[in-house]
């Protein structure tokens, strides 16, 4: 009892550190903008207005606020969702068989270090439409997921595999119930680092051209039109949304793996 | 610990020294930044010519070129100081200046110039009606020209934007119906099969404004001499290509040199896209174009509340003029 009310009055003071630091950030840039009068730099309000604006009218072309929101978040979910179908079963097989990583990787590991930026102009000619924007997602968010997922699956405590195996438990059983189950937290680590960067992709993604849809299109709009408080905007939403989703991952590991106890130094 | 402040100061200061270097890079030469549009030297032949014949040179001037995707990209590094002078279209121009940036047309450069070149089912202005068109972005002239067109014909023509190098690519590729650029993209993809020129701008708004050199306001006020070197640069590049044949068929060369387009096609596309000498601004035109702008909410209403005062602000011929006069 004594523990809950500790573990309440302690999300209650986070809550409160964080309402201060951002109020603390809204205020010093006020503060900076009123001082600097410069044309690139809005108040907190102007921006606040532009969002209000932006939700009420829509953009330039009458394009939604929601809209763009709606657009960018499927292409990220795509790109997501398709590194994980791939980047979790490979980062298996290629744990529990190195050899299949060793005799790859002059293949998969130039490939990590390719920027999604600079597949741009091969997708442009390759691909159509909506996959452009899922493939650079994907490369964004596969290589964390998949890493993630192999050394999670080379790290597995061999006596944990050792002890089954002793008592004659097949192959098959020990992957599904050892090394699974024990690489899992890992895996959803990878997934919230591949989340992470298929935000990053977003803007590299909607620099493609040929959609009128998306945050990233919207801020690049606004920035032909050189409307800054506009174009905070886009950045704000992303940053939020972003904020949002890793929360939502933060919430579902903690739940999911209570077994695994954090290392806190107090 | 005391080394590493001592070492974070040196790192510090060397920073701070090397973002405060002023912009000149010898005793007697003078630098500026100059940018332009990615082969675009059909519009802007004078800055091919002024770097081919090194004019900024013989002027006293050190240049850093910077090549640009579209003119608001341009815009954005002449906003923040990085451009010193440019040539690109009058329509991000006065989308900048409409927003504050202190930004100065001293002379125009072309006028007309582009096209929209559709596919093959695409016969007539109305068959646009709900065509994907692209555009090199919301700040263009070209994608003003679009919305110019649905207005005048009661159409809905959806815009796409892109990069103009890209556009053949997506015509082809059947991904949009057509495309508005700026010479010779059209009548290179026109030549290469991939649609027909359904429109010129001349046929869209005849004799309109479309490129401008410009430069800060700022520039103008502190640095008087440059601008008139610049100026005199730009307009000996006019007169070279006007002087004869033999020149004006040199200057189609570098422009083939340029754009990677073959000569038929600068040949045809240099026809479309006049020249006026002197190059004074369309200011008929310009103001045309600024009442599109704040139709289509491109700068935001209240901002212009006297044209002639915003094209006045805007062009500033002063040191066109007086090459014109000393030149008599």
């Amino acid at each position: 009892m004594a523990n809950d009310k500790n573990a309440g009055s302690g999300k209650l003071g986070t809550f409160g550190y964080n309402a201060l630091a951002l109020s603390i950030f809204i205020l010093l840039w006020t503060i900076v903008s009123w001082i600097s009068e410069s044309l690139f730099l809005p108040t907190p309000w102007t921006v606040l207005k532009s969002f209000l604006d932006l939700c009420t009218y829509g953009d330039v072309e009458g394009i939604s606020l929601g809209m763009h929101i709606f657009k960018s978040t499927l292409r990220i979910f795509a790109g997501f969702v398709a590194a994980c179908i791939l980047g979790i079963p490979l980062g298996i097989l290629m744990g529990l068989y190195p050899r299949v990583y060793d005799s790859t990787k002059s293949v998969i590991e130039p490939i990590r270090f390719i920027p999604p930026v600079a597949w741009i102009p091969l997708v442009i000619v390759l691909l159509v439409g909506f996959s452009r924007y899922a493939f650079i997602i994907w490369l964004g968010a596969f290589f964390p997921i998949f890493i993630g997922t192999l050394l999670s699956v080379r790290s597995v405590n061999p006596t944990h595999i050792d002890v089954p195996r002793s008592f004659g438990a097949k192959r098959l059983y020990i992957i599904r119930k050892i090394v699974i189950p024990s690489t899992l937290p890992d895996i959803f680590t990878g997934m919230r680092v591949g989340m992470g960067i298929g935000w990053d992709c977003i803007m590299a993604a909607e620099m493609i051209g040929g959609e009128n849809e998306g945050l990233g299109v919207m801020i690049l709009k606004y920035a032909e039109l050189i409307r800054i408080e506009d174009i905070m905007v886009g950045m704000i939403v992303i940053g939020a949304i972003g904020f949002f989703i890793n929360e939502i991952f933060i919430f579902v590991e903690r739940r999911v793996f209570k077994w695994k106890e954090a290392i806190v130094i107090s | 610990m005391k080394k590493r402040w001592l070492l974070f100061t040196v790192v510090l200061s060397f920073v701070f020294v090397m973002g405060f270097q002023p912009t000149v890079g010898s005793a007697e030469m003078k630098k500026i930044h100059f940018g332009y549009l990615v082969a675009d030297q059909i519009h802007n032949f004078a800055s091919m010519i002024i770097k081919e014949k090194k004019l900024f040179k013989a002027e006293g001037l050190e240049v850093e070129w910077g090549e640009y995707l579209a003119g608001a990209y341009v815009m954005q590094h002449l906003a923040a100081g990085e451009v010193d002078f440019a040539t690109c279209g009058v329509i991000p121009t006065m989308i900048t200046r409409g927003r504050g940036v202190d930004v100065v047309v001293i002379a125009g450069s072309n006028t007309e110039g582009s096209s929209i070149i559709v596919k093959e089912s695409i016969k007539t202005v109305k068959d646009l009606d709900g065509a994907k068109i692209g555009t090199p972005g919301i700040g263009s002239i070209q994608d003003a020209m679009v919305d110019i067109v649905a207005r005048k014909h009661n159409i809905k023509i959806i815009h796409k934007h892109m990069s103009v190098p890209d556009m053949p690519i997506y015509l082809k590729k059947g991904e949009i119906d057509g495309f508005i650029a700026w010479s010779p993209h059209n009548t290179k993809a026109a030549a290469l099969g991939y649609g027909h020129i359904l429109l010129t701008s001349h046929d869209i708004l005849p004799g309109h404004q479309c490129c401008v050199l410009v430069t800060r306001g700022e520039l103008i006020r502190k640095e008087p001499e440059t601008v008139k070197k610049v100026m005199r640069a730009y307009m000996k590049a006019f007169q070279y290509e006007m002087a004869s044949k033999k020149n004006h068929d040199e200057t189609l060369e570098m422009v083939v040199k340029y754009t990677n387009a073959p000569k038929e096609v600068v040949v045809k596309a240099w026809a479309l896209t006049p020249h006026p000498y002197p190059p004074y601004l369309n200011i008929e035109s310009a103001k045309f174009q600024a009442e599109g702008l704040l139709k289509g909410g491109k700068i935001k209403r209240g901002v212009i509340t006297n044209m002639d005062k915003f094209i006045a602000q805007l062009y500033h011929p002063y040191f066109l003029l007086d090459y014109l006069r000393n030149m008599k």
